[in-house]
């Protein structure tokens, strides 16, 4: 026989651990300053990768004018620029990655606690039903 | 408007009836749908232009995640592309390999709309997506909107001069790039999409009846008197019975969804007035129009004197069989 009330709080959480929700608890379980950190990691790789094929399609654009015109004495300026679009852009990016993480985190831990409610309910129905049970 | 909302709940009840078979039919359909339309663009190798090639990838895409379609998007317009011209081919995979880095691992579902534009000018119903978006999305869908909007542009732009090069060189790049950032027609559409999204999305967060229903109707002529307005000053060629055409059809398609989304009883609307500790509440509530479906049960009487097992119900003679069969005949 099935019991509705057991049924009800396994439904919700079967909701929470379908995706996106599952990852978004697993991760609910890291510290705040590591969770930030982990993605702010993966951001910095990514936009590096990204920053340097955007340089590399500006090269094909100017791939004449790099072959023909281009000195060395202006290399040095031209790394420097360079380099210092990509520190600019890094600053950019991990500023925003730490604000929206940071938003993200609240969040998820909100449903985190919504999560471990469903399952306190769980908890405390198995122990009445093993009351009955034993009576 | 009764009849409407019967099909609508049949339809809504076969749905849930037979749900993952359907939605393994759509996820078909869209893929299909999605070569058909790259084939459209930018269709230069006639081996994936075959009806089994999309057919198999379409089937393969039924099984695999949504995301995956995007995936296999983006690889059968470089390999169309590769056809003609290597160069572009890699510029395209380090283009798609960008924008995956900077946007789309962070925002995956923007891609289905960054997608959805290219494969809906193939199927020459552009004019849906600001419509829609404006209805179901928050203003923030507008970037990608633009990049859909874009990509249009630019593989429309490599079509052009792939068609003009008579030699595959780097300088194919440059003049794609060039030929895309000058293209006026390209920011002044990004531009008309993105105004009709807010005003559909501005009319939707009112409090008036019929909100949805003259959303759409407002979209589509913003729609049509912007694309108008903006084809005689700046000298873009646009055919009015087509543009014409294509918006209605989209906002009928728009209405369609919006239907099946939510359908208010305007007619029933209940105002109230309470309060609590902290606020006094004025409260508008408008009820879901939920319909029951009549559902025709047939009672056959005399059925069993027919025998044969007719109708389900097993005839006199059958019955004693089944009766000495169970046991219970000696019960009688």
């Amino acid at each position: 026989m099935v019991n509705e009330e057991k049924l009800r709080i396994m439904t919700n959480l079967a909701r929470y651990e379908q995706e996106p929700l599952h990852t978004e608890l697993k991760e609910a379980g890291y510290y705040r300053i590591d969770y930030i950190r982990s993605h702010l990691l993966v951001t910095i790789w990514s936009y590096s990768v990204a920053y340097v094929l955007v340089l590399f399609l500006v090269a094909l654009y100017h791939f004449e004018y790099l072959l023909s015109k281009f000195r060395i004495p202006e290399i040095e300026n031209l790394i420097f620029a360079v380099l210092a679009i990509y520190l600019l852009l890094l600053l950019g990016c991990a500023f925003f990655t730490v604000l929206i993480y940071s938003a993200k985190y609240h969040r998820i831990q909100q449903k985190r606690r919504a999560y471990l409610a469903e399952l306190k309910k769980m908890e405390l129905f198995y122990k009445q039903s093993g009351e009955v049970g034993s009576e | 408007m009764t009849h409407l909302l019967v099909i609508r709940e049949r339809l809504i009840q076969f749905y849930q009836n037979y749900a993952r078979i359907m939605d393994a039919l759509f996820r078909f359909l869209l893929s299909f749908i999605t070569f058909f339309s790259i084939n459209r663009l930018i269709g230069y190798n006639p081996a994936l232009q075959a009806w089994y090639v999309i057919a198999a990838l379409s089937i393969v895409n039924t099984v695999l995640p949504m995301t995956v379609l995007m995936f296999l998007a983006a690889v059968y317009t470089v390999l169309h592309v590769y056809y003609v011209s290597v160069s572009l081919a890699l510029v395209l995979v380090l283009i798609f390999l960008i924008a995956y880095l900077v946007y789309l691992r962070f925002l995956p579902e923007h891609g289905y709309v960054i997608l959805a534009l290219p494969v809906l000018y193939g199927l020459h119903l552009p004019y849906l997506v600001p419509i829609l978006l404006g209805i179901i999305a928050a203003p923030a869908a507008v970037v990608p909107m633009s990049c859909g909007v874009f990509c249009y542009y630019a593989l429309q732009s490599m079509t052009t001069v792939i068609g003009t090069a008579t030699e595959d060189s780097m300088l194919l790049f440059n003049q794609t790039l060039q030929l895309i950032f000058s293209n006026q027609e390209m920011y002044l559409t990004i531009g008309v999409f993105a105004v009709v999204m807010v005003v559909v999305n501005l009319l939707c967060s009112q409090e008036f009846h019929y909100v949805y229903e003259t959303a759409i109707v407002v979209g589509a002529l913003a729609m049509v008197l912007l694309m108008l307005g903006i084809s005689f000053p700046f000298n873009i060629d646009i055919n009015v019975l087509q543009l014409l055409i294509e918006t209605a059809v989209s906002a009928l398609i728009v209405w369609v969804i919006q239907f099946f989304r939510l359908v208010l009883n305007y007619t029933a609307v209940e105002y109230l007035q309470f309060e609590d500790d902290e606020y006094y509440y004025y409260v508008k509530a408008v009820p879901k129009i939920n319909i029951a479906v009549e559902q025709k049960k047939i009672k056959r009487f005399n059925a069993h004197l027919l025998g044969g097992n007719r109708f389900g119900v097993p005839g006199d003679g059958e019955k004693k069989k089944t009766d000495i069969a169970d046991g219970t005949a000696g019960d009688q």
